[in-house]
């Protein structure tokens, strides 16, 4: 090979190497920067609806007290009935009554489950309804209101204590036909109980089960109550009474909130009296007296939480903590005025949280102060036109039964069984009562009581139409919290009133006075949420507005 | 004695013109030369003049040899005499001046004599006064029949010069008495072609004749005559050639039988022939299988010729069969000549071998390196007797399970769905059988060998291409520390690894498939292992497959043919996914779908299949960034040594080797960061891509090549360089080597159960019991799906169910028996589970997102499945397991199952394409067995087309191997 080809080969050489690093790099870059389109298929996904099921509402049925019987064993014995409205939109509605099981007389009186067999075309079943009382007896008093619940296999209770003062009772509703075997797990201040006693109770068909949840965990000034079921799906509530010293100070019927969750919406909160705990800046609330959120985290990580406190005029504020798993934290609201709140609590792990309102005696959480009447919320713009007119506070109810249903026997739903105005002083009047007076007419006696107090549990969004029930109460009313990124409208309606068009801006409420004892239907966009506020003076309580169990849903199958 | 030379003539010419010549010249004449023009067309007659032939005869054709003389005969007849001798020729015959003088002497010496016949020479290159090259010279035939040329191919050193009395001489130069000649009606039409003389002298001997052949006499052929069939030219003459001898030696077979014998020979002769194909197969000759069974039918179905010619032979046999005894060679001299013959052709084959040194080129402690890495970083798996993680799951559960589900039949996983299996399924089949007490423990073994094995391939293939034990080295532990094996050990991809393992093997028999059929068949079995492993690499390979034969013009039979295997295995599943109108799917990995975590484009550039650079990165985010920012220099840097050793290879001797290399590097990226964006296989509702390690895997050997000629530019110092690409990629396996202990790796000893115990437990009692899996999917849906017996395993994965999203009746009606399983519903689903034979349902953590998250939909339906599980009274709870929450229909009757699923529809498919699949496989490996170089034992002259010559391999030549002396 000569010189001179040698040479030609080597630029040649030189030549295609360099084009090989450039060709190689090119490609190289290209495949690291160009983003390449992905080519996907789409998985065969079966849209299905599930076959009706009978729909079931069990409404948890009278408020029990509890008696001491001959050391510690305890008995809970009912004494007044609740007043009850229920309705479908389908026939025929069924009611019968579940008999108490273990140690609690119901004296005749017994929790209601109302169901309604599908309708034959399949179309979707709304079935709805609410209960309340309202006591004034030396150991229990308030107005306590709950939804008539659909029977779920897990519900989160949040609220409750069994320490000084406090009595809690777990209610658990089983209205199928087969045992229900519950699992109770109690989390509290300390973390999670680890009870002496066995946490497992079984609900035979039909029946409600009562325990103390003093007997799990006592001493407990913040539990959160986690049932889970199987067998038989069951209807879990707590019954929390407080009685301050000797002064009764309020009862409530606790309904289960959503399930653990990274976000959890509280709407329908109304705070009074918030001057009091302006200063009370940061920490835990561990007083009774002061309006809290709280909140738990469910799963094994900690959970970085806020709390953000959505007035009525769309303003926020925020409280921030960081929660260790299993431990219960009870959150402030920070420098809060007196009104209608929607509270959001995210956590960056699941959570489950409820907010609690405390009313001192003798004020009437909807009108605070006679001076301020309520007005027209912002986010209700054009057509709010609420049902009935602001101020009237204590609308005369009558009872209301549309739509197919039909009123409870044997209980009159006569309104509210007191009618409010109660003058109460702050000391104790009254003292020294040995045994609990069960039953007895609380006209006899005039009862000094120490207000109320409210657990708002966390509301689920709803679907396109949605049925509620509005428990009797002094006052209600009804609050839609929008937290989409759009303006949505709703339809309010009942028989024998004029529908209600209800529009709600994003991220913001509007409230709307119901009629106690009517069965509401809402219609409109869905994934909205809402709840029902009940009030007097120094009384407060909630009902939930609920869909229809997710769990009769549409539901989008992968099969393989 | 008057002489009859009768020569035949095929075309003019040279030879033709040279044989006229040595007639003339002949120093006892020839008294009458006829010649016979055959098929030449009235050429030989005008060259012929000159010579004065007595008679030129026409057979106006191409009349076979023995007809032509009886042709020429013909015309004699008039005037012959007993005392007549023919001396047959052909056109190409050219006798020394000598050669009838000492033939009629032979056949003068006695009258016992009938034929005789010359010494044949070799014309070209045959020179006066130098020994000639024998080319005939005599012919025998083993006890069994088949001819014997006694002396082929061999310098004549008078080695042979005492050789008279022989079974039988060839036509060519031929001298037989013409009574002889007319006693046995010449030679028999039925051997047209080869071994007409051979006949025709065995006929004589048994006639009472000698056969002799005359040392001192001399014709010298080309071969172009028609004495014998004309000299191989091509694999077709090859094939035509084989095909009429063995014709031929299986008439004479029939034809010679004795007694009961010819029943015997007929009744085997068909059922022989197949064997005899198989063992053509064997001896990498597939050209010949065919020709077998043609040549036994034609003879089994030539019953007339076959009497006619036993007719002659009994009529004119005198002699005792024994006469033939002492010429005929016996089988220990057959054996003897055989072994000869192989020996010789060992020392040609050996002789072109270069040996590896794998023990002296440190091979061997390279390999031996790497096994103890292999076993450190495995060593959490020591002990273990089955895996699991990843896309783990037990390969199946007993031998004969898993090979029922090869081919073609009901798919497991799927309701009611009949399909093709994976070619993957014939891997996992085949290795569970390696460990047939335990199939699952044969995916432990291949773990442990992962690492050394693929080194090995790696150092085979860089010792194909350079000398020097440290590029070798190098290579070795280049490839078989790929982060995209380790990373596929770790994430437990057996697909992945195992198609990391066989590719270098796949080079190896590669560069020499287009000269052995023994490598072509290999390379095609590792093919057809490779793509079904990852068929993501289909394209890449079938495009260096078309690159080289469109570069070297490696069109021969058995470069061609590599692809075969694969395409017959994978035939049945493309036109499965070409009927459902998803070809994309065909690219989906075998096996049990797991979701990618999807690798960013850079990381995949770098080698690492999947996130976090094998560790280098901190992906908790837990880390400052600056230290992923570092990490990530260090990854790029040390890669980058590796990249520009091959960088460097484009300018080192060897620059095609690199340029092609890089090219085959590009192919391989290309392939990974395409298959993680062809997505067509679910993990439940999640569209998931191939693994990327597959192309990645390619595309880091086509490197590691590249670098070795970039290594070698240094030659005597490329130690330095390769000490640098060995350290760069040891640091850069460091933490993926720790990812055992540090518990970042996927796989796990596991105890072979993918579901609960409580379920296997019933499960061994009856293996056909359903369970419903049921998993929340990230966007809120459910995934179903029906198992049945101990679960998913490897063997009963099949991509036609993971690729599946046509929808059918026996889905909707499962998706709607899922459905209503998790909710409230009117139907408890009591019927539909027992008519489906299920005995439980499974419901298992949320599905996470692709980057791990579990989404809050998918927590909601996790929660509504459970809750309406729970409160299903068609259902008892079993409890919670490992996998999930587990219930149990109470009772069930699984008996109803085998209904479900009845062989009878899967046919006849399922027989046709096990039995075409397994065919073809064992073919192949026939084929590919490596059976001694007596295989290819072929004189190098038979096909000069197919000469091993360099020319043909210049372009391989640059993939072909350093000069340099070694160090």
């Amino acid at each position: 090979m000569s010189r001179k080809t040698s040479f030609v080969r080597a630029g040649l050489t030189s030549a295609a190497g360099l084009v090989g690093i450039g060709v190689s790099g090119a490609v190289v870059l290209a495949l690291c920067l160009i983003p390449f389109p992905v080519l996907e298929g789409a998985p065969l996904g079966e849209l299905v609806n599930p076959t009706a099921a009978t729909a079931t509402r069990v409404c948890p049925g009278p408020l029990l007290s509890v008696q001491t019987r001959d050391g510690d064993a305890t008995s809970f014995v009912a004494f007044e009935a609740p007043t009850t409205v229920y309705a479908s939109t389908s026939e025929p509605l069924s009611a019968f009554s579940l008999s108490f099981a273990g140690d609690t007389q119901g004296d005749g009186l017994s929790p209601l489950a109302v169901t309604v067999p599908p309708p034959s075309d399949g179309s979707p079943v709304l079935l709805a309804g609410a209960q309340s009382q309202s006591v004034e007896h030396e150991d229990m008093a308030g107005l306590a209101a709950t939804g008539c619940l659909e029977p779920e296999a897990e519900s989160w209770l949040v609220g409750g204590a069994t320490d000084l003062g406090q009595s809690t009772l777990i209610r658990l509703s089983n209205p199928s036909e087969t045992d229900s075997s519950a699992h109770i797990e109690v989390y509290g201040e300390t973390g999670r109980i680890a009870s002496s006693r066995s946490n497992d109770v079984v609900v035979p068909a039909g029946t409600e089960q009562v325990l103390s949840l003093a007997a799990l965990a006592p001493d407990l000034a913040m539990p959160v109550v986690h049932v889970t079921s199987s067998g038989g799906s069951l209807v879990a509530t707590l019954q929390q009474t407080l009685v301050r010293t000797i002064v009764p100070s309020g009862v409530e019927v606790i309904e289960p909130g959503t399930s653990a969750n990274t976000a959890q919406v509280i709407t329908g909160v109304r705070l009074v009296d918030m001057a009091r705990f302006s200063d009370s800046e940061g920490g835990a609330v561990t007083s009774d007296e002061e309006p809290a959120v709280r909140v738990l985290a469910t799963s094994l990580e900690p959970s970085d939480v806020v709390v953000t406190t959505i007035a009525r005029d769309g303003s926020t504020t925020e409280v921030k903590a960081t929660l260790n798993p299993g431990v219960v934290l009870q959150l402030p609201f920070n420098a809060v005025p007196d009104g209608m709140y929607t509270v959001i609590v995210s956590g960056t792990t699941p959570i489950v949280a409820s907010v609690r309102s405390v009313v001192p005696a003798g004020v009437d959480p909807a009108q605070p102060s006679p001076a301020l009447t309520p007005t027209a919320t912002p986010g209700a713009t054009q057509g709010a036109t609420p049902g009935a007119p602001s101020g009237t506070a204590t609308p005369t109810p009558t009872p209301q039964v549309p739509a197919g249903g039909v009123p409870m026997d044997g209980v009159p739903m006569d309104g509210v069984p007191m009618d409010g105005g109660f003058e109460g002083g702050d000391g104790p009047g009254f003292g020294g009562a040995g045994a609990p007076s069960v039953g007895a007419p609380a006209e006899l006696v005039p009862l000094q009581t120490g207000g109320d107090f409210t657990w708002y549990p966390a509301s689920a969004a709803l679907g396109s139409s949605t049925l509620f029930g509005v428990a009797s109460a002094p006052f209600a009313e009804l609050t839609v919290y929008n937290g989409l990124e759009s303006t949505k409208s709703l339809v309010l309606s009942s028989d024998g009133q004029p529908d209600v068009a209800i529009s709600v801006d994003a991220r913001s409420f509007v409230s709307v006075d119901v009629m106690p004892g009517a069965v509401y239907r809402l219609e409109g966009d869905p994934g909205l949420r809402a709840a029902v506020t009940y009030s007097g003076v120094g009384l407060s309580s909630v009902s939930s507005v609920r869909p229809p169990s997710r769990l009769g849903s549409t539901i989008l199958v992968y099969p393989r | 004695m008057r002489v009859v030379a009768i020569l035949v003539a095929r075309s003019a010419g040279d030879h033709f013109a040279t044989t006229l010549e040595s007639l003339a010249t002949q120093t006892r004449p020839v008294d009458v030369l006829i010649v016979v023009d055959n098929g030449s067309r009235g050429t030989v007659r005008a060259q012929c003049e000159a010579a004065n032939p007595a008679h030129i005869v026409s057979t106006g054709g191409r009349a076979p040899f023995g007809e032509a003389v009886e042709m020429a005969m013909r015309v004699t007849r008039a005037d012959s005499s007993p005392d007549d001798v023919l001396w047959l020729l052909g056109q190409d015959s050219a006798p020394a001046p000598t050669a009838l003088e000492n033939l009629i002497a032979a056949l003068e010496a006695s009258r016992s004599t009938g034929v005789v016949g010359p010494k044949q020479f070799e014309a070209q290159g045959f020179e006066q006064g130098k020994p000639g090259m024998i080319v005939e010279f005599g012919l025998s035939t083993s006890p069994g029949g088949t001819t014997i040329s006694l002396v082929e191919n061999e310098l004549d050193q008078g080695q042979y010069d005492t050789m008279s009395d022989v079974l039988a001489v060839g036509a060519n130069g031929m001298l037989v008495r013409e009574s002889v000649w007319r006693l046995l009606g010449g030679f028999d039409p039925a051997l047209p072609f080869v071994d007409d003389a051979l006949e025709f002298c065995v006929r004589a001997r048994l006639a009472g004749y000698l056969v002799a052949v005359v040392p001192s006499a001399t014709v010298l052929t080309s071969g172009d005559g028609g004495t014998s069939l004309p000299r191989v030219e091509s694999e077709r003459d090859r094939r035509r050639d084989a095909r009429v001898r063995r014709r031929a030696e299986l008439f004479r077979r029939l034809v010679f039988a004795r007694g009961i014998s010819p029943a015997l020979v007929w009744l085997s002769m068909v059922p022989w022939a197949f064997v005899r194909m198989l063992g053509q197969l064997l001896a990498k000759r597939p050209g010949l299988v065919l020709g077998e069974l043609a040549a036994a039918l034609s003879v089994a179905f030539s019953s007339g010729a076959v009497r006619r010619s036993r007719t002659a032979l009994h009529r004119q046999r005198t002699a005792p069969w024994s006469s033939l005894q002492g010429v005929q060679l016996t089988s220990a001299e057959v054996r003897r000549r055989r072994s000869i013959a192989r020996e010789s052709e060992r020392i040609r084959i050996h002789g072109e071998k270069r040996p590896v040194h794998f023990f002296a080129g440190g091979g061997a402690w390279t390999v031996a390196f790497l096994a103890v890495v292999s076993f450190v970083m495995l060593f959490p798996l020591v002990g273990a007797s089955a895996l699991g993680g990843g896309a783990i799951v037990p390969l199946g559960h007993n031998v004969a399970e898993m090979w029922s589900l090869v081919g073609f039949g009901w798919r497991p996983g799927s309701p009611a769905l009949i399909g093709p299996a994976d070619p993957f399924t014939l891997v996992v089949a085949l290795l569970g059988t390696l460990t047939w007490w335990q199939p699952s423990f044969a995916l432990v073994v291949v773990w442990f060998l992962a690492i050394p094995v693929a080194g090995f391939g790696a150092w085979m293939l860089t010792a194909r291409l350079t000398e020097r034990p440290v590029i070798r080295a190098f290579a070795a532990l280049a490839y078989g520390l790929a982060p995209t094996l380790l990373l596929g050990l770790a994430d437990g991809r057996p697909g992945g690894v195992l198609a990391h393992i066989a590719l270098p093997w796949l080079f190896v028999a590669g560069f020499r498939a287009a000269r052995s059929w023994s490598a072509s068949a290999t390379t095609a079995l590792l093919f057809a292992f490779i793509t079904a492993c990852a068929p993501s690499l289909a394209p890449a390979l079938l495009v260096i497959w078309l690159g080289s034969i469109l570069l070297t013009g490696r069109y021969v039979a058995r470069f061609v043919a590599i692809p075969i295997p694969a395409a017959v295995l994978f035939v049945p599943l493309i036109l499965t996914q070409l009927a459902r109108l998803n070809p994309f799917a065909l690219v989906s990995d075998p096996g049990v779908i797991v979701t990618n975590s999807g690798s960013p484009s850079w990381q995949t550039v770098l080698g690492f299949p999947s996130p976090g650079l094998g560790g280098w990165l901190d992906v908790s985010n837990s880390a400052p960034m600056g230290l992923n920012i570092a990490a990530g220099l260090v990854v790029l840097v040390l890669v980058g040594v590796v990249a520009t050793l091959a960088i460097v290879g484009l300018f080192s001797p060897h620059p095609i080797r690199a340029q092609l290399s890089l090219l085959v590097m590009l192919l391989g990226l290309v392939t990974a960061v395409g298959a993680s964006n062809v997505r067509f296989a679910f993990d439940g509702s999640i569209p998931t891509g191939a693994w990327s390690g597959s192309g990645l895997s390619l595309a880091w050997l086509a490197l590691v090549v590249a670098a070795t000629t970039g290594i070698g530019v240094l030659r005597r110092y490329s130690v330095y360089p390769a000490i640098a690409g060995m350290l760069a990629v040891a640091v850069l396996a460091i933490p993926m080597t720790a990812s055992f202990f540090v518990d970042r790796a996927q796989v796990s000893a596991s105890d072979d159960r993918v579901f609960p115990a409580y379920v296997s437990a019933q499960s061994a009692t009856d293996a056909n019991i359903g369970t419903i899996v049921l998993t929340a999917a990230p966007d809120g849906g459910i995934n179903a799906s029906l198992q049945r017996g101990l679960g998913p395993t490897l063997s009963g994965a099949s991509t036609a169910v993971t690729t599946d999203s046509t929808p059918s009746d026996s889905l909707t009606a499962f998706a709607d028996l899922a459905g209503n399983l998790v909710s409230t519903s009117g139907s408890d689903g009591n019927n539909e589970l027992r008519a489906l034979g299920v005995g439980f349902v499974l419901l298992t953590p949320p599905q996470p997102l692709p980057a791990g998250d579990i989404t809050a939909e998918a927590q909601d339906a996790d929660s509504r499945a459970s809750a309406a599980l729970h409160s299903n009274p068609a259902l008892e709870e079993v409890g919670v397991t490992e996998v999930g929450l587990l219930w149990r229909v109470p009772n069930i009757d699984t008996s109803v199952v085998a209904e479900l699923y009845p062989t009878s529809a899967t046919e006849p498919w399922r027989t046709l394409i096990t039995v075409a699949q397994i065919s073809v496989l064992i073919l192949t490996l026939l084929l590919a067995i490596p059976t001694g170089a007596l295989a290819q034992a072929r004189p190098r002259r038979d096909i000069p087309g197919l000469e091993e010559d360099t020319e043909d391999f210049t372009l391989v030549d640059a993939l072909g191997g350093d000069d340099e002396p070694q160090n």
